[in-house]
């Protein structure tokens, strides 16, 4: 977890948003309270979609469809998991092209209060979690490749040897499809293996896809059955009850089973859940070869295991102050922001990816024009780096470098 | 046209223009006689505290949420509700007026019993109580008769709350005949259950649509959902929303609908089914169609031969034989190049939207030509797509049973039991007597083409009992008349409204105590179902219409689905959560839900699901179905026999009957806003907006154009008979250029005999139309009346 300078002032913030968070919905997006132990999302999702149509985001900008469709849907694009300093990296390297944009536009750049900007990232990294409806057709050829249907069927196609797969056709969320696989997956190893059926993987939005076909092919439309919101406080005691924390570890370092905190994510809950399905196989021998009860979930229970693994990578693991302190002078940041610098000095600052990116808002087209004019390049940055960077200025470094001592 | 723009007329048309003057009562026209509409009551200052209710607009089947202005318990403004995700906070005109209507001085103060005869009524008044106890009465007896089928529920609505529940009752009653008035779009809905095998109301994504094909539709005068086709018209023009949509007005007549298009595509009446397989034939031939849909998801494009071996002409033959290009530019009168660049548009700006035939809100066209229309949406893949033609979605809960066995009328074959067919049915007394008629907020006698047999037969209805506000041009004729509250005084309901693909129920408590002794007819039919007792009262044990839709709301908790009326955030922020498996409520159960409901005007639901073929695509092959199988199979049944031809399953232009030389000029009725749907005449506030195009206003008129009118010797304003074989009725001759030669129109809604002052100004042009049967629902056209004009 990053190391916040200021502690105080993190707390207060954090203790103004946990409030919101109460109401908020699906993927509680969490940070762990400094000694609280509890699951808190650093700003309201719900809010944040406000301030995405307020400050004039999705003018240009949608999020799953919702929005304006001259720039990238910020939901889908970039491809992949972002944790809160990757989203803060992707909005920093293409802060220069939107401001260009906005200014051919006559559009004013939206000045963000760190509140706002909270929600918005809630916001962003709730929806980037949200699964897409499938594509049916897609689906369609997914099921005869993955040979489900040499034992399911679905309506009129496939076979009789498991249950006909419409019979689920109301769920329209795949972690209720893969939690009722994943129960069911001893029982459908063992009818694989006698058919010679290689265990299916899904990749991306295959279970979507798949989901979207058979829905299709429901004789009516069937009462949709959803999921409500997933909690992450219930799904961390999930993950210890279940005997998942036997083998896996989040963040304490390596167990017989990946750190899911350093194992890179999938985008959405559902590819998430698809994950565990396509390990299952593997885990299940795992579990028999240490003598663990191979666990059992209701849907409800793996929604909130997911949101949990999900919270935990709201943030990157710590960054190297070191590291953080070489990409200050090397990216040039040094030149203008010190003691006497033409930017303000910035040692011992209140940082966070939330901090940063609203101040990129609030004074970095200011500063993009002063560099043009000094024909000094916009640096770009890496996730791994605006981590590190995070890191220095909220070091005790840069505290000693603001009273003279060298980096 | 010879108008002088004199300050007079710029007056008076500034005032009809613009609705926030009409709807002032700024009266440029008249003013004494807007003021006169006014109840007395209005004239005393309100007092007591200012307070807003939600409210649900019944002014036509759009469906609009309101927000009402109390002063006291008075009511003093109506404005659209915000969070209603029809209207958004936008009215139209008529439901601005309904205000006036609350406060009409015209209408019925109590129940109305007639003790004379149907020829010459002699009204008495009872109470409510009283009323209630002769229809329970009525009843009852015909139920222990055994007669209880023929019983016939005629209801105004079609989706909502209160169908649901007369339906229920009529089921539990023992009657089949529960049938809605026949609306503008049902030959466009028998054509969708030829092609789609779906009897569930068609939906345009007009918000996401790029290109719309508007064939003679009035989309912008009243049609469908009138302010949800506003809303989206407006979109077709923001630039925010990073692309404009072309709107394609296709019609003989200069409308405001075709004033308003990107492009008004002037054609010769009643050929527009040749045009769209006109268009077929250019997206055939340069190969412009969607072929990935036409193969995995259509029908009889191609040729094809049935299990006995026989072989069958497919859409495609039929397009490529008999509508070329230049036939189709010589028949519609439309030039060959721009009937190529329109498909050429059409094709290269999907989702594309077309629509039609020809209709407006009360008068269906012919259902082959509909297919035709149809047929470019299945051609270019724009089944069930965003943006393109969607099924509405069913409201949770009990789905209203089907009536279907042993029906009086034929049309509930086709799903389409419509108010049209009745009088033959009553006359003929086939298959069985109707011996009592319940008439829920409807005017058949002065909406209908063949009002004047359904006035006809009602003398051989023995009891006929009718729920109305005022004293209308039917409920004149009844036995029995009952006050139907206005919408603001009662609970009131509305489901989706046409058009619309996404499940809406809005529901409203009463604004305002009842001015008069008025029930619901929900709390009636309630009362009369406990008065009989045994399963009628099981199958509705409410205590009122409250618990009746408090009993629905419960249904909709447990649907465990939508959302309460929000913002536009909130809506977008609840569809992509449904979108992606999750819902996340507003409410924790029932009891809020029923809560927020009151407060906010209602549930919907925020998502819809594309491409779930079995459930857009019902017809015997499971695929959009260019031949039609299923009627195919309606033309076997009724004529008893398998040998039938392929044309009368596929898409074609109809017969178009020709002018005589004694009636020369094609008659055409017209609906305007105002007036949409036949109903508004009795409110002042819309009299004064109607007509400003021709600035004739408070009575009707008689549009042509000033070459016809000069060939006739008829001068602009000259006072002008319009004779048909039917008869004749009188108007002011006023000259358009916007009508075409040849063809002459007049506006619907006017020409009431019953129903207050105002109403009864004008003439009906459905007096004197030629009422043409559709020849597969039966349903009343017309489209089809020659005329000949001269001076009065």
């Amino acid at each position: 977890m990053i190391v916040i300078a200021n502690r105080r002032s993190w707390c207060v913030l954090l203790f103004a948003v946990a409030a919101l968070a109460v109401a908020c919905v699906l993927v509680a997006v969490p940070l762990r309270a400094q000694g609280g132990g509890g699951y808190f999302i650093p700003g309201d999702p719900k809010a944040g979609m406000r301030s995405f149509f307020d400050k004039g985001c999705a003018r240009c900008h949608s999020a799953l469809g919702e929005g304006g469709h001259s720039a990238p849907d910020l939901a889908r694009a970039p491809t992949g998991h972002l944790s809160s300093a990757e989203l803060l990296a992707a909005m920093w390297n293409h802060a220069p092209e939107m401001w260009e944009k906005m200014r051919i536009e006559g559009v004013a750049p939206p000045k963000f209060a760190e509140t706002d900007m909270a929600n918005l990232f809630a916001f962003l990294y709730s929806v980037r979690s949200l699964d897409e409806p499938g594509d049916a057709e897609r689906g369609r050829r997914l099921l005869q490749e993955k040979r489900c249907l040499e034992c399911h069927g679905v309506g009129t196609e496939g076979k009789r040897q498991a249950p006909d797969l419409l019979k689920w056709a109301a769920y329209r969320n795949p972690v209720s499809w893969i939690q009722a696989m994943w129960n069911h997956a001893p029982a459908m190893q063992s009818a694989m293996a006698a058919r010679g059926v290689k265990w299916p993987v899904f990749d991306g939005n295959d279970a979507p896809d798949m989901i979207a076909y058979i829905r299709r092919s429901a004789p009516s439309a069937a009462k949709p059955a959803y999921l409500r919101p997933a909690d992450p406080e219930a799904g961390r005691k999930i993950f210890r009850e279940k005997g998942c924390a036997a083998c896996h570890a989040v963040g304490h370092g390596s167990r017989t089973a990946p750190d899911l905190r350093s194992r890179t994510l999938p985008r959405t809950l559902g590819q998430f859940a698809a994950d565990m399905w396509n390990h299952a196989p593997a885990m299940r021998a795992s579990m028999q070869a240490r003598n663990i009860a191979r666990p059992q979930f209701t849907n409800k229970e793996m929604a909130d295991l997911i949101a949990y693994l999900f919270a935990e990578r709201y943030f990157e693991p710590a960054g190297s102050a070191e590291r953080g302190a070489r990409l200050f002078q090397s990216k040039g940041c040094a030149s203008c922001h010190r003691s006497g610098g033409a930017g303000p000095d910035l040692a011992g600052a209140s940082v966070s990816p939330i901090h940063i990116a609203t101040s990129l808002w609030n004074h970095g087209p200011v500063m993009f024009q002063s560099m043009q004019q000094q024909q000094v390049a916009w640096p770009r940055f890496q996730p791994g780096e605006v981590v590190d960077l995070i890191e220095f200025l909220g070091s005790k470094a840069a505290h000693r470098r603001d009273s003279g001592g060298r980096q | 046209m010879s108008f002088t723009f004199d300050r007079r007329n710029f007056l008076r048309f500034a005032a009809g223009g613009a609705v926030g003057v009409a709807t002032s009562g700024v009266s440029l026209k008249g003013i004494s006689t807007l003021n006169a509409a006014i109840d007395s009551e209005l004239v005393r200052v309100p007092s007591g505290p200012e307070s807003w209710a939600t409210g649900v607009c019944n002014m036509c089947p759009g469906g609009c949420g309101l927000r009402v202005r109390l002063i006291g318990n008075r009511a003093v403004k109506i404005q659209g509700n915000p969070l209603h995700p029809i209207n958004r906070g936008g009215l139209c005109p008529k439901g601005l007026a309904g205000l006036q209507e609350l406060y009409h001085p015209d209408r019925l103060r109590t129940a109305l019993r007639n003790t004379g005869t149907r020829d010459n009524p002699r009204w008495k008044g009872l109470s409510s109580d009283e009323a209630l106890g002769l229809v329970s009465e009525r009843m009852r007896k015909l139920r222990d008769a055994g007669e209880a089928r023929s019983l016939v529920v005629v209801d105004r609505q079609r989706s909502g709350l209160l169908p649901r529940l007369l339906s229920r009752f009529m089921t539990a009653y023992g009657s089949p005949n529960y049938v809605t008035m026949p609306t503008g779009m049902d030959a466009l809905q028998a054509a969708i259950y030829a092609q789609q095998g779906v009897s569930e109301q068609v939906a345009y994504d007009f918000s996401n649509s790029r290109y719309v094909l508007s064939f003679g539709v009035n989309l912008l005068e009243g049609w469908g959902a009138p302010v949800a086709m506003m809303r989206a018209f407006s979109r077709w023009r923001d630039a925010a929303s990073g692309r404009r949509a072309k709107l394609v007005q296709i019609e003989p007549r200069f409308s405001m609908t075709a004033a308003r298009a990107d492009e008004w595509v002037p054609i010769r009446p009643g050929t527009e089914a040749t045009l769209a397989l006109g268009m077929a034939y250019v997206l055939i031939s340069e190969g412009l169609y969607d072929a990935d849909f036409v193969r995995e998801h259509t029908f009889g494009f191609e040729d094809w031969r049935d299990a006995e071996g026989n072989s069958h002409t497919g859409f495609k033959s039929l397009v490529k034989s008999e509508y070329r290009l230049n036939d189709a530019a010589t028949v519609t009168g439309v030039p060959a190049d721009t009937i190529l660049r329109l498909a050429r548009e059409a094709a290269q700006n999907r989702p594309v939207l077309a629509i039609g035939d020809r209709h407006n809100s009360s008068l269906p066209g012919n259902v082959y030509a509909a297919m035709a229309v149809h047929s470019l949406n299945g051609l270019l893949g724009s089944i069930d797509v965003p943006g393109g033609v969607l099924v509405q979605q069913q409201l949770p809960g009990q789905a209203l049973v089907s009536n279907a066995k042993d029906p009086l009328l034929p049309s509930a074959q086709t799903h389409v039991a419509n108010a049209g067919e009745l009088p033959q049915a009553i006359v003929s007394k086939r298959p069985y007597p109707m011996q009592m008629l319940l008439l829920n907020q409807v005017n058949p006698v002065f909406a209908l083409p063949n009002g004047a047999a359904f006035r006809s037969a009602m003398k051989d209805v023995p009891f006929i009992v009718s729920f109305s506000a005022f004293l209308d041009d039917t409920a004149v004729l009844a036995d029995l008349v009952i006050p139907a509250p206005t919408g603001l005084e009662s609970w009131q309901d509305g489901g989706t409204p046409p058009t619309v693909a996404n499940a809406i129920v809005s529901i409203s408590p009463p604004a305002v105590r009842p001015r008069k002794d008025v029930r619901h007819p929900g709390d009636v039919m309630l009362s009369v179902a406990r008065s009989l007792g045994g399963s009628l009262a099981a199958a509705l044990p409410f205590a009122g219409y409250e618990e009746f839709l408090r009993n629905e709301v419960n249904g909709l908790y447990t649907a465990q689905a939508g959302a309460v009326f929000g913002s536009t955030l909130e809506d977008s922020w609840n569809r992509l959560m449904e979108r992606s498996g999750w819902w996340a409520p507003s409410y924790s159960n029932a009891d809020e839900l029923w809560q927020q409901i009151k407060k906010q005007g209602g549930w919907w639901e925020p998502a819809y699901s594309h491409g779930e073929w079995s459930h857009v695509l019902r017809t015997k092959s499971g695929r959009f179905e260019f031949y039609s199988q299923a009627l195919a199979d309606l033309a076997k049944q009724r004529r008893r026999t398998e040998k039938i031809e392929d044309r009368e399953c596929l898409p074609h232009q109809p017969t178009i009957p020709e002018a005589t030389t004694n009636f020369p000029l094609l008659l055409m009725p017209v609906e305007q806003l105002p007036l949409a749907g036949g109903e508004g005449a009795h409110l002042p506030y819309l009299q004064q907006i109607a007509g400003v195009h021709v600035f004739a206003n408070w009575d009707s008129w008689l549009e042509i154009h000033p070459e016809t009118a000069r060939t006739f010797g008829i001068g602009d304003g000259d006072s002008v008979w319009i004779e048909s074989g039917r008869g004749r009725v009188q108007a002011r001759a006023r000259f358009y250029e916007g009508a075409r030669p040849g063809v002459v129109h007049l506006p619907l809604g006017y020409g009431h005999k019953s129903g207050g002052e105002w109403a009864c100004r004008g003439v009906n042009p459905l007096e004197i139309v030629e009422e043409q049967p559709d020849p597969v629902t039966g349903l009343p056209s017309a489209h089809w009346t020659y005329v000949k004009v001269y001076r009065a």
